[in-house]
């Protein structure tokens, strides 16, 4: 067997060397860089001062009024009731032109309700009939129920200062308090807060529960008065409150 | 009409089973940790003769809440009104103006047997409501007493637990230079007051209270060799407690006062023994061959935790009081000793040696929940409060130089020095006094 000649043997060896310093040279290049400044736009975002603005007056749709007729003891209506015959009463009006007078003003009476006699406004108000009040019998959306929480983040936010909540104890996850508070328009206490059920048989038998409690009324005491909207006194003038310890550092 | 009669009843039964009338819902899980502000002016007296006694316990009372922490003792100097009669109600609003949410109203009047009668009414001032009213009767000399039991009502009445104020500490005096340091047994009220020595110039340590407060348990040098002894307060007896060839130390009574725990070292190995304080027979708790020392009985008598090396550094371990079962359960950085079980049972309090510094620490009696409360150059020795709250410990200076009392919640709040005649160590708490 004859061996091949040199140069047949070189060529390729040469191909492999060149191939993979090419190779290792591209390598270099993708890895090796060399340090340049690069200067970024600087996005400076100009500060917007903004107002936040509570909206759930607005939001909060009032419920769109019912009219609900009274129920008269009638008996129900017969077919022939619903469709009655048209009558000649029911022809349509003929239109005619007016003839081209003007019409004289009659001269007003002035009416004695109109009088305005200082001495006799007694009597003026007992001729006022009384306005009529909506009464809003629709719950849900309607109800502006749904849309108290913000009323509840302030009341939040006011009744935790006052809150010196109990620490210490053994058990503090059994010491939640619920209140039921009434408020006056001018946000002071109205009557004393009510311990709701649970937690007052609860306080009957547990000192701690009993003295949760009294930290819970304290608050609500030495929060008043209470600074809330005036014009939604219908949506807080009373809320139930829950003062709960867990989450608290003890 | 029947029908037409379970149909009224039904929409009767709707309408009622409604929820309460409020829709607003306000959760509140945030506060403001503060000391209650409550106003407590002098004690009326009706005779100018015992104005001075009026003043003096108001003055206590005062003292007594302001050092709990929970209360503000508002200045007498803002007050308002001035209370002259106890059986009216008070003036709410001019007491709501200084910020007071408490009012302690008392009177002190001597009775014509000699006693002293001293009435007391807790006002809740938005309230406008009485919360407590006491009267109690005593000698004029135990006006103190009287006025650290006020204090323990208003507390009990406000925080749901019982007071602290009547009760007093045992503790090791220090004095003289370091190598020729005297300590001697002393007790003390509470709040500092009527400090006396129980033992003379000769090394004691670790005193212990049984449950009335009418022993003390603690080991003693007078032999030469430290022995467990027992001191009556009443009669100021002292006897060595059994008849060990070896030392005995670190004594604890059992929460009925009838046995013992205490550690027995021989040849180099300490144990846990239990000794019956009416038979005077003692029981060997644990055999291990490490050191097992420190044992401290639970509420219930029915376990004890300890520390012990076993493990190969300084850990807790809790065991029934037979023995029984045990088992670890300190298992966070450092070395954990000296552990004491609260009268209330959640929790244990020891001394926690770690990063070059002596702390007082509490976990639950399951190991979980480890909190630190105290760091210092050397906190060590805790004791309890007999209503759980609050802690007293030895508080080490830096470098040695001496040694003091101090306290802390059990929240970690309001840590602060309590006032002894000069350097004190190893405070021990008693039960309210009976």
């Amino acid at each position: 067997m004859r061996n091949r000649p040199t140069a047949e043997r070189a060529a390729p060896r040469l191909g492999v060397v060149a191939s993979v310093a090419l190779h290792v040279g591209l390598a270099v290049a993708l890895f090796v860089s060399f340090s340049k400044k690069i200067d970024l736009p600087v996005d400076s975002t100009p500060i917007v001062p903004v107002d936040l603005v509570s909206i759930s007056d607005k939001t909060n749709i009032a419920p769109q009024a019912i009219e609900q007729k009274p129920v008269e003891n009638t008996p129900p209506p017969t077919p022939r009731d619903v469709a009655p015959p048209p009558t000649p009463e029911a022809a349509p009006p003929k239109f005619e032109l007016a003839p081209d007078v003007k019409p004289q003003p009659k001269p007003e009476k002035p009416k004695e309700a109109e009088k305005f006699d200082i001495n006799d406004i007694q009597k003026l108000l007992a001729k006022k009939t009384p306005a009529k009040t909506a009464t809003r019998s629709v719950q849900g959306v309607g109800a502006q129920t749904a849309m108290t929480a913000d009323l509840a983040s302030i009341l939040m936010s006011e009744i935790y200062h006052c809150w010196s909540p109990p620490t210490g104890s053994p058990h503090p996850e059994r010491l939640i308090v619920k209140y039921e508070v009434f408020l006056n328009r001018d946000g002071t206490v109205a009557q004393p807060p009510q311990l709701a059920p649970e937690s007052a048989s609860a306080a009957s038998s547990d000192p701690y529960m009993a003295a949760a409690a009294g930290a819970a009324r304290r608050a609500i005491y030495t929060c008043s008065p209470y600074r809330l909207p005036p014009d939604r006194y219908a949506q807080w003038r009373n809320f139930i409150v829950n003062f709960d310890p867990r989450q608290l550092e003890q | 009409m029947r029908k037409f009669a379970s149909v009224l009843i039904a929409l009767a039964a709707m309408a009622l089973s409604q929820p309460a009338s409020a829709a607003l819902q306000v959760d509140v899980n945030q506060g403001n940790i503060q000391p209650l502000p409550i106003a407590i002016p002098d004690f009326v007296a009706p005779a100018a003769a015992d104005a001075a006694a009026g003043q003096n316990i108001a003055k206590v009372v005062r003292a007594d809440l302001e050092r709990s922490g929970l209360f503000k003792p508002l200045d007498p100097k803002s007050y308002i009104d001035q209370i002259s009669n106890i059986n009216v109600a008070p003036n709410f609003q001019n007491w709501r103006v200084i910020t007071a949410q408490g009012l302690v109203t008392g009177q002190v009047a001597m009775q014509p047997d000699g006693r002293l009668r001293v009435d007391f009414r807790l006002w809740d001032v938005y309230g406008e409501s009485q919360m407590l009213g006491l009267q109690y009767f005593t000698q004029p000399t135990n006006w103190r007493r009287i006025a650290h039991m006020v204090s323990d009502a208003i507390y009990q009445r406000i925080t749901g637990e019982k007071g602290y104020f009547d009760t007093r500490i045992v503790f090791i005096a220090e004095a003289g230079p370091p190598l020729k340091r005297v300590k001697r047994l002393a007790i003390m009220d509470e709040d500092g007051a009527n400090p006396s020595f129980l033992t003379n110039s000769y090394l004691v340590l670790t005193p212990r209270f049984n449950p009335t407060a009418q022993m003390i348990a603690y080991m003693s040098y007078i032999t030469g060799k430290p022995r467990v002894t027992l001191f009556d307060l009443e009669t100021g007896r002292s006897e060595k407690l059994g008849d060990f060839p070896t030392m005995t130390f670190s004594p604890r009574f059992s929460p009925d006062g009838n046995l013992v725990a205490m550690t027995l070292e021989t040849a180099g190995n300490s144990d846990v023994y239990v000794m019956d304080l009416r038979t005077r027979k003692s029981t060997r708790l644990t055999y291990d061959p490490a050191i097992d020392t420190a044992p401290s009985f639970s509420p219930d008598g029915k376990q004890i935790v300890f520390e012990s090396d076993r493990g190969g550094s300084q850990q807790l371990y809790v065991m029934n009081a037979d023995g029984s079962n045990q088992h670890r359960i300190s298992f966070g950085e450092g070395k954990n000793g000296t552990p004491v079980w609260s009268p209330r049972g959640d929790l244990i309090a020891f001394t926690k040696q770690a990063g070059g510094q002596f702390g007082i620490a509490v976990m639950h009696p399951d190991g979980s929940g480890e909190r630190i409360l105290s760091n210092g150059w050397e906190d060590e020795g805790p004791t309890w409060a007999p209503n759980g709250r609050v802690l007293m410990f030895t508080r080490t200076i830096r470098g040695g130089r001496g040694s003091q009392i101090w306290s802390v919640d059990v929240t970690g709040r309001n840590l602060r020095r309590v006032a002894t005649p000069g350097d004190a160590s190893d405070p021990a708490w008693s039960p309210l006094i009976q």
